[in-house]
């Protein structure tokens, strides 16, 4: 397996970005750095870094790899090479997954429960008055997360 | 999450709408917290209202891979918000609605 790959890709429909090559070590924190920096380099807002990553990057990748089936992008982490067990390569695209589309939700999640928690003062001062009614998720977040990725029935709630 | 997607195994009947087997549909979830059958005042934010099954993370093999980190991402985010800036009200006019399929 190459260390090293390059990917090219087309812009997204609309977009004004032209054609674009992304260099990149797999599996690996150069990936995440050398995207950010790319996107960062350009000033693109989160929206359209999301946008830009997922049709220039996330897409070729998995097509390339043979992640995807049928066109499904979301089976990625489901591909393992050992039966039961979920594949290294495919972590590394689950991961990126959770960081990049999680990135994008709880933004989406704290901006639109800002503004509500704002359209209602007294609602919002309750929260402020008493912080026992904030519930305390599990701290072990990334082994329920890695967990609800292996275990073939997942957990409807955590 | 307002939306997912899924495809039907079977044949199924829900209130009166027949979905045959193969059919892609699209689950309008975000509906569900705003149920008039389960909440009373279904429109209305309530910090106080009881813990219920949200479907906002989806169900079964499929659930999100990052419920937990956002559960924790969420609660830190609005805690350390509203207790830092006590005074932080909407500024200008109200927003607008976002043409988005899965955000609004």
């Amino acid at each position: 397996m190459d260390q090293t790959r390059a990917y090219q890709a087309g812009p997204p429909p609309g977009s004004a970005v032209s054609h674009q090559v992304v260099e990149f070590v797999p599996g690996d924190l150069l990936l995440l750095k050398s995207i950010i920096d790319w996107f960062s380099e350009r000033k693109y807002l989160i929206f359209h870094t999301t946008y830009h990553l997922y049709h220039s990057v996330v897409i070729p990748i998995g097509n390339k790899e043979g992640f995807f089936e049928k066109g499904s992008e979301s089976t990625a982490h489901r591909r393992p090479e050992t039966p039961g067990l979920v594949s290294t390569r495919g972590l590394v695209i689950a991961t990126n997954f959770l960081l990049f589309a999680g990135h994008e939700t709880i933004a989406n999640l704290i901006g639109t429960g800002m503004y509500y928690l704002m359209s209602q003062p007294e609602q919002m001062a309750q929260l402020q008055a008493d912080s026992s009614k904030f519930r305390r998720p599990s701290r072990n977040c990334c082994a329920m997360s890695v967990r609800c990725m292996c275990s073939p029935a997942a957990p409807h709630r955590m | 999450m307002h939306v997912l997607s899924r495809r039907t195994t079977q044949d199924v009947t829900i209130r009166g709408v027949e979905i045959p087997v193969g059919s892609s549909i699209y689950l309008l979830v975000g509906s569900v917290n705003r149920d008039a059958e389960k909440f009373p005042d279904p429109e209305r934010l309530d910090i106080n209202r009881p813990p219920s099954r949200t479907p906002g993370f989806g169900y079964g093999i499929h659930y999100c891979l990052g419920a937990a980190l956002a559960r924790m991402e969420s609660q830190v985010a609005f805690e350390t918000i509203l207790q830092r800036l006590l005074d932080i009200h909407i500024a200008g006019e109200a927003p607008s609605r976002r043409q988005l399929w899965n955000y609004r």
